[in-house]
């Protein structure tokens, strides 16, 4: 379930001078399809460090550290620094639930969280709230996780969540280690009746 | 050849990248033959020299010190390095940022604990003020090259020099390039 | 509608029909020029004599637009520019009042029709201060979804900022520049796609508007020494990038980096509760 937000993956395709993000578009015959040019390169690059300097990512105290996707693009992608300002925005992190906690600072938006809690749990608890630099994850009516009388406790958001922005309660520095594959595994068996661990 | 003129400084750190400069061991004795160290908290100078080769800076710009000490160093320094995640990202000396100001970190630290005559630091000359927000030394000067890190392990830092004592531009790439 | 293919543009489409019906096609098609044929609605504001709402035929030229029309500048003053399109349209210059209004002539000035707003500016109206103005628009506008635009009209707003400030340097505007093409090119929609217009429209026509609020690096001597042979080399140089930095003789070329900056500019974010589950466009 790809939505063409982040735009990391962008590609040039011969013949037309608008790029298309990958996830989202479906290749065809006789495509040519450029993934890696300089200026794709540039291009994710200066995002990321956008995404950086959106909000306070702060690796070395981070639950995630060492499992991060976002710390492995940058890794990746040869971001040494980000060279625009950081924006430090004073951001909640909510600890209400008996499980899992929310760190907004952490958080890149990618909704990767509302998605698997409405298309895989069925449960429609996390949700968007606010727009632009303002949009926030939010539980039910934006109400502290804890009180969520929707949320099944069922961790998927966690594991779906690229970052340590959603993480299980009692994890430490570099602690957190997101668990993709049973996200995977449930989809696969629940649409295709494939138990394949 | 010159002997190569090495400054380190240490703003708002908590030195720990200076502690995985020191875990080079025994390539420092390697580093010694090529290299002096000219400034820094590892040795007694008190003045940035007039002319130094490169410079690693730890720590954020945290304070008024730190700013006009950065802008000696830029003008007397050919290569100027952002050492640890501190200098690179602000990392946790900034954690503080979000709170708009100094005045709650103050307060929190000299008012609200104290017992007896609580007051703020004030010494004009010297205690320096703190910035109402902290920032990444890119945000202050010009940086040459970036070495991230909290704090670099000292093989990173190695296979840093290595690429500038032979001249090179160091690109460091893969795990060494991770922050945290 | 009606199981009948449809297209309605807008509230401005449907205004033209009942007289397009009643007067016919040819009518309608005599108006206007070549290629943008019919009349076109303005909201004619700024500094101009007579503000409101106007219909103008295709191709007539902003001159007669804002000087016959608007009655010029009140108080005798002089035009300095004219914003068309609304937010993430462009500022043509007075040098430019001549051009006729049609859809091909603003795109070759980077502006465009978009909305129907068009903004008359006097020599009073600093164009930097007027790309913020919109910029700030479009960054509270910005759905959120995708990172560019998101995050990079904030990025762009600050800059702007800054600029108006006196706190941004030459390297702040080359990191501008470098936003504007970003947020262009990767941007989802076209709230993004358009955002950097009022950018890359006042520097193309009043780039020394920024140049004059440039501020200069601060961690350069304010009056550097006069260039002498004696004092020429005396002061240390940062190293070209790319070449050996042993021996000392190397170009003097600083790298590229981020730009200082002074003070976080406190944004009070707009926030909206929300729960409706995510629209349709939120999936693949």
């Amino acid at each position: 379930m790809d939505v063409g937000a982040c735009r990391l993956c962008l590609v040039e395709i011969a013949g037309s001078n608008k790029l298309v993000p990958a996830c989202t578009t479906q290749v065809a015959d006789g495509m040519v399809v450029a993934t890696t040019s300089e200026r794709l390169q540039r291009y994710r690059r200066l995002l990321l460090e956008l995404l950086f300097a959106e909000r306070n990512h702060v690796c070395a105290v981070c639950v995630s550290n060492g499992h991060c996707e976002l710390q492995a693009l940058a890794t990746n992608l040869g971001m040494d620094h980000v060279s625009f300002p950081y924006t430090f925005p004073k951001l909640e992190v909510d600890l209400t639930h008996r499980l899992f906690g929310m760190d907004h600072n952490r958080c890149v938006l990618c909704g990767r969280c509302v998605r698997v809690c409405w298309y895989v749990e069925g449960a429609a608890t996390k949700n968007f709230s606010g727009r632009g630099a303002g949009s926030r994850i939010i539980s039910d009516l934006n109400q502290p996780w804890g009180e969520s009388r929707t949320c099944t406790a069922c961790g998927k958001c966690v594991h779906a969540c690229p970052t340590g922005a959603l993480f299980e309660k009692g994890t430490t520095v570099g602690e957190m280690q997101k668990d993709r594959g049973k996200l995977e595994y449930i989809v696969t068996a629940r649409e295709k009746k494939q138990w394949i661990v | 050849m010159d002997r190569l003129k090495i400054a380190t400084v240490w703003l708002g750190g908590c030195s720990g990248c200076h502690m995985s400069l020191l875990d080079l061991d025994e390539w420092l004795f390697e580093l010694a033959k090529v290299a002096d160290v000219v400034y820094g908290p590892l040795v007694d100078t008190k003045e940035y020299p007039a002319a130094a080769d490169v410079c690693l800076v730890e720590g954020a710009v945290a304070n008024t010190e730190h700013v006009e000490l950065m802008h000696q160093i830029r003008q007397r320094t050919r290569v100027l390095v952002a050492f640890g995640d501190c200098a690179v990202t602000g990392n946790v000396t900034a954690l503080r940022n979000p709170l708009g100001s100094a005045a709650p970190v103050l307060e929190r630290a000299y008012l609200d604990p104290a017992n007896l005559r609580p007051a703020l630091p004030h010494e004009p000359g010297v205690v320096p003020p703190l910035l109402d927000r902290v920032l990444p030394l890119q945000e202050a000067v010009p940086v040459d090259f970036y070495l991230p890190g909290c704090p670099p392990p000292a093989d990173r830092i190695k296979a840093f020099l290595q690429e500038l004592l032979a001249g090179k531009a160091p690109h460091l790439t893969g795990a060494n390039l991770r922050f945290g | 509608m009606f199981g009948q293919p449809t297209l309605i543009n807008n509230v401005e489409t449907f205004a033209c029909v009942p007289a397009i019906l009643r007067r016919g096609a040819e009518w309608f098609a005599a108006i206007g020029t070549e290629r943008s044929k019919g009349t076109k609605v303005f909201a004619l504001a700024g500094k101009v004599k007579h503000t409101g709402l106007i219909e103008v035929p295709m191709g007539m030229t902003l001159r007669e637009i804002v000087e016959d029309m608007g009655g010029g500048v009140p108080d005798g003053g002089q035009i300095k520019a004219v914003q068309t399109g609304g937010p993430s349209g462009g500022c043509i210059p007075a040098a430019h009042l001549d051009t006729p209004v049609d859809y091909e002539s603003l795109g070759r000035l980077g502006s465009i029709m978009g909305s129907g707003g068009m903004i008359v500016m006097d020599q009073q109206d600093n164009m930097v201060d007027v790309a913020r103005f919109f910029m700030e628009f479009c960054r509270d506008e910005s759905c959120g979804k995708c990172v560019p635009c998101r995050a990079g009209t904030v990025q762009m707003h600050d800059l702007l900022c800054r600029l108006l400030a006196r706190q941004a340097t030459a390297r702040d505007l080359a990191k501008l520049e470098e936003l504007c093409d970003l947020v262009r090119n990767t941007s989802l929609c076209g709230l993004g796609i358009t955002a950097p217009n009022p950018v890359l429209s006042t520097l193309r026509f009043f780039r020394q508007e920024y140049l004059d609020l440039l501020a200069p690096e601060p961690w350069k001597p304010a009056t550097p020494p006069a260039p002498s042979p004696a004092s020429a080399d005396t002061r240390p140089q940062p190293p070209h990038p790319a070449s050996p930095w042993l021996p000392k003789s190397s170009p003097s070329t600083v790298r590229k980096s981020a730009p200082p900056k002074g003070r976080a500019s406190s944004r009070p974010p707009t926030r909206r509760a929300s729960a409706s589950p995510p629209s349709a466009t939120w999936r693949a």
